[in-house]
């Protein structure tokens, strides 16, 4: 590997940026992502950084299931992330559509419209469940890189 | 009834008013008043309500009673609820828009228009509202006779069709 290619992995790892994404949910679990932000819990200790553009972003966070007006513009924006990108789903909704599976205005989970790196079940899922995604998330992509 | 003054002031303010196009007039409870009116007198009841206090057009929910369609329009003075209650044939379904008289129901009415298919006379032309872009026109997802398996399948189809 290259030097140039360790320094761009060691700072992947080291301060992987999220963009948080919903596609249609109840704000629940926007509430725990929030927190798993917010100083109780402060995932920002880790280096890691909320953004406000998908262009700046490694890593998005997505709450709930995807509706069928969504789907297109939720595709648009995981287009316009930066490979390599990487997904967490969060919450029973984006896992699988949760209670609102089967209605005519939703699709399902969110790996019918884009690929999925993590599933965090939960309804809301914990801050301690998703600060685990992101921990198990990063320390795949160290072994993956040795 | 002491306790109900207020409502049955007003109540009968209404019917005194507009006796030809009142019908079921309910009070349900405290500041809870259901009446059913004619379509035709429903924007001269609602001006008349406006004028009285009763300023803020809360929603609109829609409903279907199988050979009826219908609206019910919740106006209220932020105390008081009353309930317009008006029906419309499911052969033909067309309501009168409200926005002369409540500017803000746009959205309402929109939405009465995509899930229930009640034709809105008077709003202006846009795109869907609640529904997605593309949903399949003639088909209205809250009414009784929609089966949601079949609608489903059919969405998926559709979807399937586009990639």
């Amino acid at each position: 590997m290259k030097l140039k290619d360790k320094i761009i992995l060691w700072s992947r790892i080291k301060s992987p940026w999220i963009i948080h994404f919903n596609t249609g949910a109840c704000n629940g679990c926007d509430i725990e992502i929030v927190d798993a932000l917010t100083p109780k819990y402060d995932i920002e200790r880790f280096g890691i950084v909320l953004k406000g553009t998908p262009r700046h972003a490694d890593v998005m966070i997505v709450s709930g299931p995807v509706t069928r007006q969504q789907a297109k513009r939720f595709k648009r924006i995981y287009d316009q992330m930066p490979n390599p990108k990487f997904v967490l789903a969060v919450g029973t909704c984006a896992c699988s559509g949760g209670v609102f599976d089967g209605c005519y205005s939703v699709l399902g989970g969110i790996d019918k419209v884009v690929p999925v790196s993590a599933y965090i079940p939960g309804c809301p899922a914990r801050p301690e469940a998703i600060i685990d995604a992101v921990v198990k998330l990063i320390t795949e992509l160290e072994k993956s890189a040795k | 009834m002491s306790e109900l003054i207020k409502e049955e002031e007003i109540l009968k303010e209404i019917k005194d008013k507009f006796f030809e196009a009142v019908e079921n007039a309910i009070i349900q409870r405290k500041e809870r008043i259901w009446i059913d009116v004619s379509e035709n007198k429903k924007l001269e009841i609602m001006k008349y309500l406006k004028e009285r206090g009763y300023y803020h057009l809360s929603t609109i929910s829609g409903f279907d009673e199988g050979e009826k369609l219908g609206a019910i329009y919740h106006i209220t003075n932020h105390k008081i609820i009353i309930n317009l209650r008006v029906r419309t044939p499911k052969e033909s379904p067309v309501l009168k828009s409200v926005l002369p008289v409540y500017p803000s129901a746009t959205s309402y009415e929109r939405e009465i228009e995509d899930l229930f298919g009640i034709k809105i006379e008077g709003l202006p032309p846009g795109r869907n509202y609640p529904l997605p872009e593309g949903f399949p026109k003639g088909v209205h997802p809250l009414r009784k006779d929609v089966k949601l398996e079949e609608l489903n399948k059919m969405l998926d189809e559709k979807c399937a069709k586009e990639e």
